[in-house]
This record gives structure tokens, C-alpha cells and sequence, in this order.
């Protein structure tokens, strides 16, 4: 019998049970018996384009840098991690069931409008119909338990998904989900030590306070109360105000979406040669 | 000591006669898993863990029947859905529980992430321009709708209702029980009003059977299924008794004869 080293075994297994995960993505049950899944594995250096994009977009996205240092992490540190992607078109509904969920009167009114109006959000492409929406959820979470039952770490991204679309994985879907499975190890996607250093004790407190302002509101009576962002607030008192974004912070935002679209236009050829190679 | 004195009886257990008083305890531990399909239904990941679900749990031959004809109602309203409604009805009748799972955020507080699921490059105006709301806060008094559903909803929410009840599917499958989710059965209990805060609800139907009641369907079915099955047998053999030998003997003295006899 050959001895085989524990680390190396655990790190072989994750291709193995990425491919299982992928199974039981086809084995969620259906609300439509309509949906069309289309799953992928990517691994090894053909992560390297949704990476790119990751790291390019972050600026502008603190969830995205989060993923991204997170995984960028796992990867120098030469651990095995599949990127398990799994799409669907949900810009169509044959089913006829007319249920209005979708915001118009009937299927056929949806799919008129999503003819001429359909594209990419931030995230995801839409407009959507609810139904097969949730089949695919259905997959994605039958995906990720079977995951875990298998006690293999990973976390269902949008982000991750978002940045496969963006750089031509898995065309023809208008919403796509990528689930990081592996390394190996406790609570990976959750107690993230490796995002530590990135994010100083500041940048914590001025995320919460300007994302929960009610916690820390004085007295309201005024209707204009202060914030207490410090000890002795009482002192040279703070105010919550709002406005657009400067010209500056736009322009940042524009030319940060540039590159992004550099990094797509660079990558999408080869991404999508593979699918013609396959045809 | 006395606790565990008294831990001690015999239960029997049969699915027959259906509602006996052994069918009722075998119905009482699919009843159980349907608790812990909840369980891993409000634990299911959604978007920001956001808590966003509600439940209903419903059983018992009235309550089942009421869901079976409000599905039996909504099929004739609708011929694409028609026959899969009245084919589910007799699911609903067959099976021991039902779980409805809703989402009480989709129509009323959005992910607002301009994510693009519900309108594409229109991100969430398509949601808001579609709603009656003042300063993005949406107003759902009015809750007339021409359709089964009041949209446009936010579909990041009703994808996280979808992880929801596949969560409760698996651990349906886990523990063996017999579980399938159904969009007829959602729509039927959401206007039996199961669900209030719901915009969108999905039914999951669980039986623990000799065969599974969600499958192997044949035509008509509910024309044809076991309960008329043995219905029409009740109301057949009964007059079968009386004419099916052509002529009526006294059983306490007589009995037909084989010819050979």
C-alpha cells in the first residue's frame, strides 16, 4: 500500500468533489422542469482572468476586494481551490403561467420587453423570471450542500460570478454564480486571518458607523443630531450629510471601470475560444 | 428515575386505513422531519443573511383538503397551468404535510444592490418605477393585482427563496422522506392567506410512503388515483355482492356448488 501524505490527499480530493457538487446541481428538483444549467470547473491558470478582474474592480468594491484578497491569498500560498460556476438564461419564460411575479401581465408582455430591454446590472443580467430564477438558486444550493456535506469549505460568490461573466465564462447566461471550493480548513470563507492585515481597526469602525449612523446618534430632538464618533463627542460635534459623489469620486469610479473593460477585452478571445474548440 | 420510568409503550404503525390512529403517529414523525426541513430552510444562505422567511406548516385531512380545492379553483383560471394544478391537488390529498415557505422582502424591501435579476441595466428603477413608493420606501397597502402575483419583485430576494426551499428539499432527501416543491401549491396556500407577509410562496409536499406520491403519474390523473381507485371499488363491489353471482343465496344453509360436485 502507498503511503500517501494527508495535506496532499485533502488537496487532491477538491477537484474530485467540485465535480460531485456539480452533480448535485443537476439533481435539484425543479418548480419549472424548464431550466437549462450550465455548469463549469475552473481551475489552476485558467483562474487567472476572473482574478484580473477581480483585482481591478476592487477599488470600487470593497465586497469584491474582500473575495479577492481572500482567494488571491489561498492561491499564492499555492492551495487548491476549484471555481465552481454554474449560469442559467432566466431572460426567457415559456411557461405561460402568466403569475404577474415579474412585474407584467402576462409571459408574453415579459419576453417583449426582455427582447428590447434585457442586459447586464451590476451583478447579474436580467429582466428575470421568478420561477426559473429559483431553479437555479435550487441548483447553486444543492451545489453548495452537497459541499458541505462532504465538509469541504466554500462559499456561493456573486462577485465571483460576476467576474467570470465579465470575462466571457460560461456565455449565453444572464446570471451566474461562482462557488471557491477548498482549501482545506475550518471556516475559510467566514474567519478570513488573511484579510486581517488589510483592514485596520479604523476602517472597521468608520464602515460601521457610516453604515449603522443610528447606533451612534445622539439625541434626535434637534432633527439634526450629531454623531458620536468619538469619546468626548459633546466636542467639535460630527454630522451625517449627503450628496452625490464629487467629480473626483466619479472620475474614479469611470476610469476604474475602464481598466475593468481593458481586462475583458483582453481575456474574453480566450475564455470563449474554448467553447468553439468544443462545438 | 420517575422520568425514565414512564419511558416505555408500544406504538403500532401502519399507513392503513389512511387517518387511523396507527396512520396519525406515522404521520407524526414525517410531521417531525418537516420541522427540520424548516430548520435547514431558515439557516439556508441568502444575500447578506438578511432574515426574509416565513413558514407555514400545514396538515390534517381538513387542511390539506382546503389547499387541494383552492389548487382545483386557480386550475381552471389558467389553461397552460391547468392540468399540472389538478394533477398536484390529488398530491396535496396523498401527501402527510405540506411546508409553504415565503419571502415577506421581496415586494416590500429589496436588496437595492442594482444587481440587474429583476430589470437588467435598469437595476433597481425597474423595481421602483413599477411600485408605489416615496422616497424609496414602498408602499404595499394596495394590494389589488390583476395577477396571482402583485410584481414586479425583487428577484435577488426570490432567488434567496429558492435557496430556501432547496435547503429544505435536502434535508427532505437526507432523511429519506419523500419531498417535492411546487409552484401550484405555493400560490394556492398563499391566497388561503398561509404566509401573510409573503409576496411569493413556494409549497413543499412530504409524505413517508410506500411509493412516492410525486411521481409516476398516469393520465387523468385525478380522474384516476388511488382515492377514486377505491372509491369506485366502494361504490361497485357493494352492488357486485348482490348481483355479481346472479342470484342471492342464505349463506347461513346454502352455498353454490362447483359443477363437478
Amino acid at each position: 500500500m502507498p503511503r500517501i501524505d494527508g495535506k496532499e490527499a485533502a488537496k487532491e480530493s477538491i477537484i474530485q468533489i467540485a465535480k460531485l457538487a456539480a452533480a448535485a446541481a443537476y439533481k435539484a428538483p425543479q418548480l419549472t422542469s424548464k431550466l437549462e444549467l450550465k455548469t463549469e470547473i475552473v481551475t489552476g491558470e485558467d483562474q487567472e482572468p476572473i482574478m484580473e478582474f477581480y483585482k481591478e474592480v476592487a477599488p470600487i468594491s470593497p465586497v469584491m476586494y474582500f473575495d479577492y484578497e481572500t482567494i488571491r491569498h489561498f492561491l499564492e500560498k499555492g492551495e487548491s481551490i476549484a471555481i465552481l460556476l454554474l449560469g442559467a438564461d432566466l431572460t426567457f419564460s415559456e411557461l405561460g403561467w402568466d403569475c404577474g411575479a415579474c412585474g407584467f401581465e402576462s409571459c408574453a408582455e415579459f419576453n417583449k420587453y426582455s427582447k428590447e430591454n434585457k442586459g447586464p446590472g451590476l451583478l447579474w443580467g436580467g429582466p428575470s423570471c421568478v420561477w426559473k430564477t429559483m431553479d437555479w438558486a435550487a441548483a447553486c444550493d444543492f451545489a453548495c450542500a452537497a459541499l458541505h456535506q462532504y465538509r469541504i469549505d466554500s462559499r456561493s460568490m456573486a462577485t465571483c460570478g460576476a467576474a467570470a461573466a465579465g470575462t466571457g465564462f460560461l456565455p449565453g447566461c444572464s446570471a451566474l454564480i461562482g462557488i471557491p471550493i477548498g482549501p482545506p480548513g475550518e471556516n475559510i470563507y467566514y474567519s478570513r486571518a488573511q484579510n486581517m492585515p488589510v483592514f485596520p481597526y479604523e476602517q472597521h469602525r468608520e464602515n460601521l458607523l457610516r453604515t449603522s449612523p443610528t447606533n451612534w446618534m445622539a439625541f434626535p430632538g434637534s432633527t439634526k443630531p450629531c454623531l458620536k464618533t468619538k469619546d468626548n463627542w459633546w466636542e467639535n460635534m460630527e454630522y451625517i450629510k449627503w450628496e452625490p459623489l464629487s467629480e473626483t469620486e466619479l472620475k474614479f469610479v469611470q476610469e476604474t471601470m475602464g481598466k475593468v473593460q481593458e481586462v475583458a477585452k483582453k481575456h474574453i478571445p480566450k475564455v470563449s475560444s474554448w467553447y468553439e474548440d468544443k462545438k | 428515575m420517575e422520568k425514565f420510568d414512564q419511558l416505555r409503550g408500544e406504538e403500532y404503525i401502519s399507513d392503513w386505513p389512511q387517518y387511523s390512529a396507527q396512520d396519525l403517529r406515522r404521520r407524526d414523525a414525517t410531521i417531525l422531519a418537516a420541522r427540520l426541513c424548516l430548520n435547514a430552510a431558515l439557516t439556508a444562505p441568502v444575500a447578506g443573511g438578511v432574515p426574509q422567511i416565513e413558514a407555514h406548516l400545514v396538515y390534517g385531512q381538513e387542511e390539506q383538503e382546503k389547499v387541494a380545492r383552492k389548487m382545483e379553483d386557480l386550475a381552471y383560471t389558467n389553461d397552460r397551468w391547468k392540468r399540472r394544478f389538478l394533477n398536484e391537488a390529488v398530491m396535496v390529498r396523498e401527501s402527510d404535510v405540506i411546508l409553504f415557505l415565503g419571502n415577506y422582502r421581496a415586494h416590500e424591501t429589496p436588496l437595492d444592490a442594482n444587481c440587474g435579476l429583476c430589470g437588467g441595466p435598469a437595476g433597481c428603477s425597474f423595481l421602483y418605477t413599477r411600485r408605489d413608493q416615496k422616497d424609496g420606501l414602498i408602499d404595499i397597502t394596495d394590494r389589488r393585482s390583476d395577477t396571482p402575483i402583485k410584481g414586479p419583485l425583487c428577484v435577488a430576494r426570490v432567488n434567496d427563496l429558492g435557496y430556501v426551499w432547496a435547503s429544505a428539499i435536502w434535508m427532505a432527501q437526507t432523511l429519506m422522506v419523500d419531498a417535492k416543491p411546487f409552484m401550484s401549491v405555493g400560490l394556492a396556500g398563499q391566497q388561503l392567506g398561509y404566509c401573510p407577509n409573503s409576496a411569493i410562496v413556494v409549497g413543499i409536499l412530504m409524505a413517508t410512503l410506500a411509493k412516492n406520491p410525486y411521481v409516476d403519474i398516469n393520465i387523468d390523473y385525478h380522474l384516476v388515483n388511488m382515492g377514486k381507485m377505491i372509491d369506485n371499488t366502494r361504490k361497485n363491489f357493494v352492488v357486485n355482492r348482490q348481483t355479481a353471482s346472479g342470484i342471492n343465496f342464505d349463506y347461513q344453509t346454502q352455498y353454490p356448488k362447483k359443477k363437478e360436485e
